[in-house]
């Protein structure tokens, strides 16, 4: 736990200090561009990179699997880049060793190796009757035991937890700890409910299970299915519901919103023609080249404007699936407490998607501002006769734009708790039925004993061609559930590729249509969107040695 | 890049790395690749696929299936009267750990082949049968170093739950602990070059400034 804290603790301050600097730098970049036209300074952009929270120390969330930069550009909002999985090996999904793996795997299987023989071995050594027999009463008996294995943890956790709230200390500049203090509060709790929800459960199997053994596997297995299995069954399960779009899919739909108009009956020809229409009335003039402000400044920034409710309808439209596959795990935190704490741990520790959606609607509005800066330069001061190559600016204009800051949201609670209302319930609600289980076998103790010990030995006889049959049916059915999703994934990647060789054959046909037609006089179109243009794009499918060397190595 | 002949057995990494690129003439396009899209939280939950399944819970099955190899015939009794035929122990314990073994791999096997089958791999192609062979033989060699540690933990002669406890601690270990400390330790010794660095790098203004191009 020390260990896991320290290293939180070291990965914390590395990548902060580093995005820190990063981030200076990319703001020197842009100062420092030289001269230049105002739309391709808008073009060159500049990095947002995301800063690390204080607690992402103990938890570090969906940090690891969500891009750490954001390159903001003219005309596209851009997804963010270069998630540290990609570059670590494949021995990050098997795990990875950080605070909240230990609270939330490590800490329950130990609970479990605690609590396991608490009354089953009792009951088999006989002491269970005598203990009754001296007038303690049930439930005091099994908060007793409660109690003794909360106190042997508390011996254990606290000296981690006061480690901890030093290291945050350490490193935290400028009050972070205050501000995080409440947060990690109310982590605590979160992390003792859960604790005692475990305590609670093991309980309540050692006092029904008919030996200390079978209380033993129950609980393993009950581990193993909260652990390891839960997280990804319904990961699986909130995919099936409610499906995200491949990434070939979203940049299509995209594109074609902008190119077609988000109705489908507004399509950017037709909206650049009504624009330059409403400003020759406005300004009275019959041409574009005899209008006071330049048209190509108006124009962009017209559809950046349109570009922008593109943005919000499709990027709000991904993240509300996100959020619906996000109650779905929420929902099914009353069968793995795991997915409840999770959830709740990543929220309260700022890494979780919603922290990452919170910056990149920060990093999209400051991209909407620079580049709508830009714009309003090229509208208000170039000529509208003159040419883009010839009209540029320096570091004045440069210096107009603000750096990017960004303030993460108060680390207080109400935000917290307002979105995670199901997930508290659920894991309120779990202590309670586990509360309620292990009191009830403690009423029946005596009928239980007794079966018990016929069932025994029953079940010893019976055990070995019955585990036979377990393992296979345990087998068969993982075996098969894990190829059949192992199939649907590379039935998806192929499908993906086959539908990107077509969006291309389709592309290369269309540009080859539009240059007969420009060639041929049929249509007119502006220099930007002549298919004559070099700067097409093209898709195509790599070989895994050209992969190989860029990525992996 | 298509996906390999067996991919559909281990996800791996592939859910996270980019298996296309757009080429074009913009280098940046190219460069930064497009990931796929998808809840984070999935990605860190990862992928039930066969790999997993391999991976964490066979060796558990194995486990459960032998813990008592020994120990359950001596505190059942019936290892003395067993040893008191013609018997030696080291062959009661090839002779059970030996069928345990034949049923869970051949089990394990005939099950993941039927499932490569029905997912649409193709035995005819090249290079698929050596690599289904090559997947049996890894799996072959997991379980036995399975069976290995559980026949270990029974030769020491502790009792039935003793032997249950030792060898879930040694499963915690070698599947979860030490997986996540190598990962932990690898990125200390070999530190990824800082993709931070890269983007600054990339964007180092050239030397001399290109012709403003309008797109």
């Amino acid at each position: 736990m020390t260990g896991a804290l320290a290293l939180g603790w070291q990965h914390y301050a590395e990548v902060n200090a580093q995005h820190e600097v990063a981030q200076r730098a990319t703001r020197q970049s842009w100062l420092n561009q030289g001269e230049k036209n105002p739309h391709s300074a808008a073009h060159y952009g500049v990095y947002a990179f995301k800063p690390k929270m204080p607690l992402s120390l103990v938890d570090r969330g969906v940090d690891p699997y969500v891009g750490v930069a954001s390159w903001l550009e003219a005309h596209k909002q851009n997804e963010f880049k270069f998630k540290p999985a990609q570059d670590a090996t494949a021995l990050q999904r098997l795990g990875e060793m950080t605070g909240a793996t230990v609270l939330q795997l490590l800490l329950p299987l130990l609970i479990i190796l605690l609590t396991f023989s608490a009354i089953a071995a009792e009951r088999e050594q006989g002491t269970l009757r005598q203990v009754l027999s001296l007038g303690v009463s049930r439930s005091g008996l099994a908060a007793g035991k409660a109690l003794g294995i909360s106190y042997a943890l508390a011996l254990l956790l606290i000296p981690s937890t006061a480690i901890g709230v030093l290291a945050l200390g350490l490193a935290s500049e400028h009050g972070a700890l205050q501000a995080a203090l409440p947060r990690l509060g109310v982590m605590a709790i979160v992390y003792l409910l859960y604790f005692a929800t475990f305590i609670g459960l093991s309980l309540a199997v050692s006092a029904k299970a008919p030996s200390s053994r079978v209380a033993l596997i129950t609980l393993l297995g009950f581990w193993i299915l909260n652990g390891l299995i839960a997280p990804k069954v319904v990961a699986d399960v909130a995919r099936s519901v409610h499906p995200s779009p491949s990434a070939l899919e979203f940049a299509k739909q995209i594109e074609h919103d902008i190119e077609n108009g988000i109705n489908g009956h507004d399509p950017s020809d037709k909206r650049a023609e009504e624009l330059k229409q409403k400003l020759l009335r406005q300004y009275k003039v019959d041409r574009v080249e005899k209008l006071p402000v330049s048209f190509a400044g108006i124009s962009m920034q017209e559809s950046e404007e349109y570009g922008k409710k593109v943005f919000d309808k499709h990027f709000t439209a991904l993240w509300d699936t996100y959020a619906r596959q996000r109650q779905i795990h929420e929902a099914s935190a009353v069968l793995a407490p795991v997915l409840a704490v999770r959830s709740l741990s990543m929220s309260l520790a700022g890494t979780d998607f919603s922290q990452h959606a919170h910056f990149a609607e920060a990093a999209e509005a400051y991209r909407r501002k620079f580049v709508r800066e830009m714009n309003m330069d090229l509208a208000h001061n170039m000529k509208s006769s003159e040419y883009s190559q010839t009209y540029l600016r320096g570091r004045d204009l440069w210096e107009k734009v603000p750096a990017f800051s960004y303030i993460a949201p108060r680390p207080g609670l109400g935000d917290v708790t307002s979105d995670n209302k199901p997930g508290v319930v659920d894991a309120l609600g779990a202590v309670g039925r586990v509360d309620g289980l292990w009191k009830r076998p403690f009423r029946e103790g005596g009928a239980v004993m007794a079966i018990g010990l016929i069932a025994r030995n029953d079940w010893r006889n019976l055990k070995a061609d019955r585990t036979l049959w377990a393992v296979a049916a345990l087998l068969a059915l993982t075996i098969g559930y894990g190829v059949y999703n192992g199939a649907g994934w590379v039935r998806f990647q192929s499908q993906t590729i086959e539908r990107a060789l077509a969006e291309e054959e389709k592309r290369l046909s269309d540009l080859r249509q539009g240059i007969d037609d420009m060639n041929a006089g049929r249509i007119q179109r502006p220099s930007w969107r002549d298919p004559r243009n070099p700067f097409g794009t093209r898709w195509a499918v790599v070989g895994l040695s050209c992969r190989r060397r860029r990525w992996l190595l | 890049m298509p996906p390999a002949p067996l991919a559909a057995l281990a996800v791996g990494q592939s859910d996270l790395l980019p298996y296309y690129y757009k080429i074009s003439l913009r280098s940046r396009d190219t460069l930064l690749g497009n990931d796929e899209i998808e809840n984070p939280v999935h990605l860190l939950s990862g992928r039930f696929d066969l790999a997993f399944v391999i991976l964490y819970l066979y060796p558990l099955v194995i486990l459960a299936l032998s813990y008592n190899l020994i120990s359950g015939e001596k505190e059942d009794g019936t290892l003395a009267i067993t040893l008191s035929q013609p018997v030696g122990l080291r062959a009661l314990a090839l002779g059970k750990i030996g069928f345990r073994g034949l049923f869970v791999l051949a089990l394990a096997t005939l099950l993941s082949f039927a499932g490569a089958l029905l997912s649409g791999v193709n035995l005819a192609a090249e290079g698929v049968l050596p690599r289904l062979a090559l997947w049996v033989a890894v799996v072959a060699a997991y379980g036995a170093f399975w069976f290995a540690l559980a026949v270990l933990v029974n030769a020491m002669g502790r009792g039935s739950s003793t032997n249950a406890l030792t060898l879930a601690g040694l499963w915690l270990v070698f599947v979860l602990l030490i997986p996540s400390l190598l990962n932990v330790g690898t990125k200390a010794a070999h530190p990824v070059p800082s993709r931070v660095e890269m983007i600054q790098a990339m964007r180092a203004p050239p030397t001399r400034s290109p012709r403003s191009v309008r797109s």
